[in-house]
């Protein structure tokens, strides 16, 4: 008998049975729905715990600072950097030349005199750090409201939590600070007259476009790379008798992505070697992602263990069909069916059974992870969290499915060799 | 196609039961020709079922031997078996046997399925063979949808189907009425000559016994008189 005569005898004998059939793929799509909602909700939480823990950037990220390493540069994460350390074109192309950097992308920043119109807030000094914003995505940064500003804009401007506090708010009002707006002067020193230092500004007025977490360096204020060239450039021409030292390094820092999480340490010395601090959250995030690994094993086995108990559930609707086709099963022998076929036709039921209940319960599944996600997004919204991304991870798809067939084919080896092994005399009765 | 000869010999059969042993036959011995169309008749656990399943390879033969054509059916086992089963021998029951969640047609198709061919070599000959027996306009019936004649005639189409050397047929007007039995008695007629294959029918009907060439007569447990 061939695949496709057995196959079509197996969807027949389901059809037949519609009632128990339909309770069966129930059953097996109850728990493959379990199975799949619970690796996709863990799946989703594990991205989103490392992405966390990475400050939205990359897990293989290394920050340099613009600073020699510290004693115990690669002794931690986040290691105390030693003495200033200028950063220049020709640290950066040393840098790009190691073996396992991925990227590289160098952090500006200059000081400003920041006015907020429209408030009683006095001016106060803060740092404005620019980035290319083409490569944003590959930084910590983290948008909490808003956007990023646009690509080379000289006029918006993201700012952070620091920006939020000055104004009496926080990451729940933060909207309130988005289209307003901010005078930022770059400050240039000129030659004193009658013994007074002469401090004159290039002030630039940008819309706060978003709020934003980022770790790249201490500032409250983001903006692109080409905003900070500029004021760099102003300040830069200050009278150096003035008292005003803008740091002499070109770059406040660089972030370095290496080619996967386990080159990070070798990257770190590399760099330590180059005689740059930096840091990296590789150790924790290597001790979470094992953390999150025994919690995603317990997940699946529990969903695991619900598969199982189905699969016991097309084990006795099979070893009760059989009970009930017993002459049926013998009729197929009297016309010429072998054990094997009668077998493959068995097996094709269980495997049915379980590819169409694995189907819908991992569409189920997807469901109930969709609509808790919205949940968890409404309460990290409200706590002013960026929320979780849901989606159907390519393993859990395939696994679902298949594997809910390949538990279901295994339950019904049993009940299928059972059958095979009916003696074909059952073609007359027990008589 | 032609018919098979059939020897029996010193063929004893005991089922296990809980109650103890049932010995249904002992020492049985038996010649058919080839071609020749014989009836078995007897009382209720005579072994008349017993010795077509064994004739029918439905059965492991026990004891003695049972030749059909150059079979000897003791030496065969699993695929060997089954096709014998498949290739020589035509069954029909007296429930008819048929699927309930297949149609006539296919029925008669499903006897073909477990030999190479295709499927519309086979649709085709499933429809001829209906046709062949009166039923063709209810090809796309389902058992429960045919009358117990018709069902009959479906069983005969499929017993046919492989064109078997060897009818058996266990009481197979026995869930009939009287005219209906007599028609599907007449086709089995009609088919076996035309067929010309060995015919073994059992039944408690001497209106049936009487159609064929000869009667073996079983008494419990004993060899035919």
């Amino acid at each position: 008998m061939s695949w496709k005569d057995a196959w079509l005898a197996a969807t027949r004998s389901l059809g037949r049975r519609a009632g128990r059939t339909a309770l069966t793929v129930l059953a097996v799509a109850l728990a493959a729905a379990l199975l799949s909602a619970l690796l996709i909700i863990s799946t989703s939480a594990r991205t989103r715990v490392l992405d966390q823990l990475a400050k939205g950037g990359p897990l293989a990220g290394i920050q340099v600072a613009a600073a020699a390493p510290g004693p115990a540069a690669l002794d931690t994460d986040s290691p105390s950097p030693g003495r200033a350390r200028d950063l220049d074109a020709t640290t950066l192309r040393q840098i790009r030349g190691l073996r396992g950097v991925r990227s590289v992308v160098p952090i500006e920043s200059n000081p400003v005199l920041v006015e907020v119109p429209a408030t009683t807030l006095d001016p106060f000094r803060e740092t404005l750090v620019g980035i290319d914003l083409r490569r944003v995505k590959t930084l910590p940064i983290t948008v909490i409201v808003g956007r990023t500003p646009a690509i080379g804009s000289r006029t918006e401007i993201a700012v952070t939590d620091g920006y939020l506090r000055r104004l009496g708010l926080d990451r729940k009002t933060a909207a309130k600070v988005i289209g307003t707006e901010v005078e930022l002067g770059a400050p240039r020193v000129f030659p004193s007259r009658n013994g007074r230092t002469d401090v004159r500004g290039r002030w630039t007025r940008a819309e706060i476009v978003g709020v934003v977490a980022q770790q790249v360096v201490s500032a409250q204020f983001l903006g692109s790379a080409e905003m900070v060239r500029d004021a760099r450039a102003w300040s830069a021409a200050s009278d150096p008798a003035g008292g005003f030292q803008l740091p002499s390094s070109r770059y406040a820092g660089v972030f370095v992505v290496a080619d996967g999480l386990d080159h990070v340490g070798a990257v770190r010395a590399r760099i330590t070697r180059l005689g740059y601090s930096t840091s990296a959250p590789e150790n924790l995030i290597e001790t979470v992602r094992r953390y999150l690994r025994v919690v995603e094993i317990v997940l699946a086995g529990i969903g695991i263990i619900a598969l199982a108990i189905a699969s016991l559930g097309i084990t006795n609707a099979l070893l009760a069909a059989i009970r009930e086709r017993r002459r049926e099963i013998g009729v197929l022998k009297a016309i010429g069916a072998r054990d094997r076929d009668v077998r493959r036709i068995f097996l094709l039921e269980a495997g049915m059974t379980g590819l169409v209940g694995g189907a819908l319960g991992t569409v189920i599944g997807y469901g109930i992870a969709r609509i808790l996600g919205a949940v968890v997004n409404q309460y990290l919204v409200e706590q002013g969290l960026p929320g979780v991304a849901i989606g159907l991870p390519l393993p859990v798809l395939v696994g679902g499915v298949l594997g809910a067939a390949a538990l279901a084919v295994i339950a019904g080896v049993v009940p299928a060799q059972r059958a095979a092994r009916l003696p074909a005399r059952q073609a007359m009765g027990d008589g | 196609m032609a018919g098979v000869p059939i020897t029996a010999r010193g063929v004893s059969m005991t089922y296990r039961a809980r109650g103890g042993d049932v010995e249904v036959l002992r020492d049985f011995s038996l010649d058919i020709q080839t071609g020749e169309r014989i009836s078995v008749m007897g009382p209720s656990g005579a072994g008349k079922t017993t010795l077509l399943a064994l004739i029918g390879g439905l059965e492991a033969v026990q004891a003695g031997t049972i030749t059909v054509g150059d079979l000897e059916l003791s030496t065969l086992h699993g695929d060997a078996l089954a096709n014998y089963r498949h290739r020589t021998v035509g069954f029909v029951f007296q429930h008819f046997g048929l699927l309930g969640n297949l149609t006539a047609l296919e029925n008669v198709e499903l006897a073909m399925s477990f030999s190479t061919g295709s499927s519309r070599v086979r649709r085709e000959r499933a429809g001829f063979l209906l046709d062949a027996v009166g039923v063709a306009a209810r090809s796309h019936h389902r058992p429960a949808e045919l009358s117990g004649g018709e069902a009959q005639r479906v069983a005969l189409a499929r017993a046919l189907a492989n064109e078997p050397s060897l009818l058996l047929a266990d009481e197979p007007t026995g869930n009939l009425d009287g005219t209906t039995a007599e028609q599907v008695l007449d086709l089995l007629d009609t088919v076996a000559r035309d067929h010309e294959c060995t015919v073994i029918t059992v039944t408690h009907d001497p209106r049936v016994a009487n159609r064929s060439d000869r009667i073996v007569r079983l008494a419990s447990g004993t060899a035919p008189k």
